[in-house]
């Protein structure tokens, strides 16, 4: 696979870089595929189920009327059906099909995609770190002048955008519709208000699927400003077009399981260095933040290159690593016109590099980048996986307590204090709260006082904090009586 | 001067396809584009298979926004053959892709842009003359795959509504078997429409057993409508009378009612001889100068009729013979595991 994908690259670049604009990493392709992959690869489906009441889980039809989201469905409008994430006329469509749309919008309006950077080093979003000179800048601007929007400098970071109130898509929402999915009276209004918390978790998980390209994580503004095909005026991020090109929204490579981690923002940076832009940023370059060129001679041995290696990279990591370490670096080879590979211990490419006039210089060829690729995609959506098991937990459930009556139970202890509702839904499908609790910190399990005579089912909804005082949303559903 | 030069560039990006199979020269996003829609099996072209186009238009630089997309649905005529052209008015941005997608309900569908079978790219594409191969739907294919596959647009979901029970059943773990076998389930849901009549023989296998050389018009038969199931399949002979037609028709029962099925067609039809020759049971039927050949697939929990009239057929070994066709069809699109 890796070798075919190696000689697909350039057929494929020289076949379609050769005009138009630039594009980020791809919303209708790249985007629309990771996100397919991991939720098909996810517990979703079966929480759909269980949880809120949809038989047909991810495939389950949901109706938006256009007029309750008439900003979402101008957009809409102008994308294409044929990736399969947009509504019909009457504004239905697959919970699938919903999340995915999701992770499509989440760019739109542009400004919004400048908020989809991290740089765990600092904890901060898209700075200029490698931003061209006066000149260059200059000339990008005038080029640029009447076509549409472009890539600057500036946002909050992705872990702010998250959060922020000014995000249409973020947990906020996300919450908002979820509560909703959970209380709202009826099944129309439940499964609108799930098509909405959908979208917005699809929008989260674009933002970190986005933390999986090196350039977003490495603060490196210059690598979305390469020109991409034979126009001046054909500028943005390589890397994440060769993504587009090569698998498309189909081709998408299967996920890898993600490390385990407590919350949503862990997902993208944490203390361990286990988030995902943690991850990226410690083990790529991106174009822009390759070691910097550096002077050797013909007596230039390992020791030597490694430590004027060390000196030159612009970030510790990716390490030159030790003499006893895995990283090889073959000058003889280096010397010939085709350079050498510096390969990670996986023997991923990292860079290539080249000694000219006595000079050592790097770069990401578009075969280098491809075997990024082959091994950052399935690790990203398998980041993806877990991101949308832990927005749709499954360690809250009813069942009997020991002496027969109904009782709610928790099954992790992340679980801190918050607001438990209980519903009662009668035979026409309509739901009603019955009963209101706190629960407090520690509490392993709850008694569920006895729902109206009417009630063939019971659901219940926690809406609280983590123990690390996150926000936490989750819900319970079964049949009444119990089963 | 400067900012004049940076507005002219062109608004359509190359197109990643040829513009006719047998050229190097790329093709034209815009359009138009032609082919014709085969099986691959039989090679025999496909009517009435649906194919969906549809055009990207975008703008940006660095961050790409959509502007507005563009479709055409067409349907294969008589020959297989299709022609699609960019629907009139113009829409803001550069175009950036087009799509095109064919389906037919009992065969995997086609993209311009990937295959089904490894997701890879499709390089085989082309403007003009495009030529595409369907093949026959398989019972170890995946639904879920199929409809990630197909993607959108109202058409084709329409189309597609009852493969989305199947995809849910499949994402529950309810059909198939963890080693890839195919589950009892399997078997009891192929009522749900997994196999039609239209998928059990291909006009080139009639014609290479019969030797008839004229032209077919098929689809369903006028006298039942297409159910969970029935399904049936007409090959008209085109300019020739009715005894040079051939009939399929298909019950997908369970057990006790396929056998029922089966004994009612012995006892209905008339001049009825029973027979070996195929399958679990079969009959032979002879009224005038139409002949028919029934089988009951106990294991499959099917039943098949075919009619053919001694214009097309004139020895009943040829009857016979696309009857053992037909179940040699069935066996490769619905695979047993070991009795």
């Amino acid at each position: 696979m890796k070798r075919f994908l190696t000689l697909l690259a350039p057929v494929l670049l020289a076949a379609t870089l050769t005009s138009g604009d630039a594009i980020a990493w791809e919303a209708a392709t790249t985007h629309a595929g990771l996100t397919e992959q991991s939720a098909l690869s996810s517990e979703l489906h079966k929480r759909l189920q269980e949880q809120f009441g949809n038989s047909q889980g991810l495939y389950s039809m949901l109706t938006v009327p256009k007029k309750d989201a008439p900003q979402l469905f101008e957009i809409v409008t102008r994308l294409n059906p044929t990736h399969g994430y947009v509504p019909d006329a009457s504004g239905r469509m697959s919970a699938l099909s919903w999340l995915v749309l999701g992770s499509v919008v989440a760019d739109v309006p542009a400004e919004h995609a400048h908020n989809h950077f991290f740089n765990p080093q600092t904890g901060e979003g898209l700075k200029n770190s490698t931003e061209s000179g006066f000149t260059e800048r200059t000339h990008l601007a005038v080029l640029r002048a009447g076509r549409g929007p472009s890539l600057t400098a500036g946002g909050m970071s992705a872990q702010q955008w998250w959060q922020a109130p000014e995000n249409p898509l973020g947990y906020a929402g996300f919450a908002a519709q979820f509560r909703k999915a959970v209380s709202a009276e009826t099944p129309a209004a439940r499964d609108r208000h799930l098509a909405g918390s959908l979208l917005s978790a699809g929008a989260m998980l674009h933002v970190l699927q986005d933390m999986g390209a090196p350039s977003r994580v490495r603060d490196d503004i210059a690598a979305h400003q390469q020109q991409v095909g034979s126009s001046e005026t054909d500028r943005g991020s390589r890397f994440e077009r060769i993504a587009a090109l090569s698998f498309g929204r189909l081709g998408i490579p299967q996920a890898k399981a993600a490390p385990t981690l407590a919350s949503l923002a862990d997902h993208l940076s944490n203390t361990k260095g286990t988030g995902l832009a943690d991850v990226v940023a410690n083990s790529y370059f991106s174009s822009g933040t390759l070691p910097q060129p550096f002077k050797v001679t013909r007596n230039t041995g390992s020791s030597a290159f490694r430590a004027s290696l060390t000196s030159h990279l612009r970030r510790p990591a990716p390490s030159a690593g030790s003499e006893s370490g895995s990283a090889r670096f073959d000058l003889v080879a280096a010397r010939n016109s085709e350079g050498a590979k510096w390969r990670s211990e996986d023997e991923t490419c990292l860079a290539e590099y080249r000694i000219k006039d006595a000079k050592v210089t790097w770069s990401i060829s578009d075969a280098c980048a491809l075997e990024q690729l082959e091994a950052l995609l399935p690790t990203v959506a398998g980041y993806g996986i877990s991101f949308l098991e832990t927005l749709y937990p499954s360690d809250m459930s009813i069942g009997s307590a020991a002496d027969g009556t109904a009782a709610i139970r928790f099954a992790s202890n992340r679980y801190a204090s918050g607001t438990v509702r209980f519903f009662s839904e009668a035979n026409d499908g309509r739901r009603t709260e019955f009963f209101s609790g706190e629960r407090k910190g520690g509490t392993t399990a709850m008694a569920i006082p006895t729902p109206p005579e009417s009630a063939t089912r019971i659901t219940a909804l926690f809406d609280g904090t983590d123990t690390l005082g996150k926000p936490l949303l989750a819900t319970a559903s079964t049949t009444w009586p119990l089963p | 001067m400067l900012f004049a030069g940076a507005c002219s560039t062109a608004a359509t990006r190359t197109a990643p396809f040829r513009a006719r199979p047998d050229s190097t020269e790329a093709g034209n996003l815009q359009g138009p584009f032609s082919g014709q829609v085969k099986d691959s099996a039989s090679g025999d072209p496909i009517p009435g298979a649906l194919v969906y186009a549809t055009w990207t238009y975008e703008r940006g630089d660095g961050v790409s926004q959509p502007t507005g997309a563009a479709e055409a649905i067409a349907s294969t005529d008589a020959n297989g053959r299709y022609a699609i052209v960019h629907p009139e008015g113009a829409i803001e941005g550069r175009l950036n892709a087009f799509h095109l997608v064919v389906y037919k309900k009992g065969y995997v569908a086609y993209r311009s842009d990937r295959r089904f079978a490894d997701l890879g790219p499709r390089f085989d594409f082309a403007q003009k003359h495009n030529a595409v191969t369907l093949d026959r739907w398989h019972s170890d294919h995946s639904h879920v795959r199929h409809l990630r596959y197909v993607g959108g647009g109202s058409a084709l979901a329409a189309l597609t509504a009852w493969e989305r029970a199947e995809a849910t059943a499949e994402l529950s773990g309810e059909r198939r078997a963890a080693n890839g076998q195919l589950s009892s389930d399997l078997l009891d849901s192929l009522s749900d429409g997994r196999l039609i009549a239209a998928q059990l023989l291909g006009e080139s296998e009639i014609k290479d057993i019969t030797g008839y050389e004229g032209k077919f018009e098929s689809g369903p038969l006028n006298d039942e409508a297409d159910t969970a199931n029935y399904s049936s399949q007409h090959f008209k002979a085109l300019g020739q009378p009715e005894v040079f037609d051939v009939a399929i028709r298909l019950w997908r029962l369970n057990e006790v009612k396929a056998l029922q099925q089966f004994t009612e067609l012995s006892e209905t039809l008339p001049g009825v001889t029973e027979r070996d020759d195929v399958a679990d049971k079969s009959l032979l039927a002879i009224e005038g100068d139409i002949q028919g050949y029934a089988f009951l697939d106990k294991r499959r929990s099917l039943v098949v009729l075919i009619t053919c009239g001694k214009g097309q057929c004139s020895e009943q070994s040829q009857l016979v013979t696309l009857a053992t066709k037909i179940f040699s069809n069935i066996e490769a699109v619905v695979p047993l595991g070991p009795r």
